[in-house]
């Protein structure tokens, strides 16, 4: 076992929710969340920057 | 023929100690609970098992909702005869051992009757294609709801995909006018000759199926385990050496220690660089790998910019 795999298995559950009107920027604040906690795949941030 | 379930390398004893995520339990209730309202509300109900290790977690979670009883659905596979020879006998070694009903959609007999065409039939890839051929098989059974593996970290199609999926008369789906899905109240209703696409494992990601696998110590085919296999490297990924995959005009083949992270179509699924040979190996590795399950071994999912949600309009599941 690991440092990563011990690390696995002490996740619990996150709920997270964001509630705003249309083009407030709901999803660019997850994304970005996810982003700064390593949530993203590289060929994920990939496909984002070319779009 | 049982024996070949043992075949698949099980994991040190210590994983299945410490492999007890509370977020497993979340999940694994959440999809018993999305199988009994599917049995609950659907009177023709299948669900799709292809042998890979989605679909494996599916049957697990199909034996806790419904055994000791026979399951209320039968198993339906759409077989592309594009496979690796190692998943088909596994496909046949878990269904003799659960005692079920397999159904076999062949994408080979639409071919012969021409409802599918493709420019080159032997050697094109036919992942596409099976969106015919299931649609057929939909029709010829009556199914009203096919119960998938699909999971939504796999594809961002996927990913804004409810999890009771409706789909009109033409199996299509339009991602435009999706039914409203709150909390774990699902509209199960649909007309005769519409059906649902269900997906109990959607909120699962690819760690959280490596760790239930181990878990629950289920058995799956060789292949995702390392091996060593000729593959042919090209536009960065390995693509198997296979009699439908040659290698092009000053390509070389060469011999690497890798394993699969998914199993589909023959032609379109490639192995990736690896030498985690048991589920504790692949969970270390599935933790800190940056590149996306489909990113690292899919040709077909990277035609296009939306191939997965053409073909989803299409009928795909």
């Amino acid at each position: 076992m690991n440092a990563h795999t011990d690390k696995l298995t002490q996740h619990s559950l996150l709920r997270f929710i964001t509630a705003g009107s249309v083009d407030d920027g709901k999803s660019t604040l997850i994304g970005r969340l996810l982003y700064d906690s390593k949530g993203i795949f590289a060929d994920q941030l990939a496909a984002v920057s070319r779009s | 023929m049982t024996n070949f379930l043992d075949m698949a390398p099980a994991a040190s004893p210590s994983i299945f100690a410490t492999v007890n995520a509370r977020h497993l339990d979340a999940l694994e209730s959440e999809a018993i609970h999305i199988l009994r309202e599917v049995a609950a509300e659907c009177a023709n109900p299948a669900l799709l098992f292809s042998g890979g290790k989605d679909s494996v977690v599916l049957l697990r979670l199909a034996e806790k909702a419904f055994r000791p009883g026979k399951f209320p659905f039968p198993l339906v596979h759409i077989d592309t005869g594009h496979n690796f020879d190692e998943v088909i006998q596994f496909r046949d070694a878990r269904v003799a051992e659960l005692g079920e009903r397999l159904i076999v959609g062949s994408v080979e007999e639409s071919i012969k009757r021409g409802t599918v065409r493709l420019r080159n039939p032997a050697t094109d890839s036919r992942n596409a294609a099976q969106a015919v051929t299931l649609l057929e098989t939909i029709a010829e059974h009556g199914f009203d709801a096919c119960i998938g593996g699909a999971r939504r970290d796999e594809e961002k199609a996927r990913a804004k995909e409810r999890i009771f999926s409706f789909r009109d008369e033409f199996g299509q789906w339009d991602p435009k006018a999706q039914r409203p899905e709150l909390w774990d109240l699902y509209n199960t209703r649909v007309h005769p000759g519409e059906n649902m696409r269900v997906f109990p494992i959607s909120n699962w990601t690819e760690l959280d199926v490596w760790q239930y696998i181990a878990r629950e110590q289920l058995a799956l085919p060789p292949i995702y385990f390392a091996h060593e296999r000729q593959v042919i490297p090209r536009n960065g990924l390995l693509v198997p050496l296979t009699p439908l995959t040659p290698p092009r005009e000053g390509e070389t083949v060469e011999t690497q220690t890798v394993r699969f992270r998914t199993v589909g179509d023959i032609s379109c699924t490639c192995p990736v660089q690896s030498d985690a040979a048991t589920l504790e190996a692949i969970i270390a590795e599935t933790a800190v790998t940056q590149v996306t399950e489909r990113g690292a071994t899919r040709m077909d999912d990277q035609t296009s910019e939306a191939s997965m949600e053409k073909r989803k309009k299409q009928g795909y599941f």
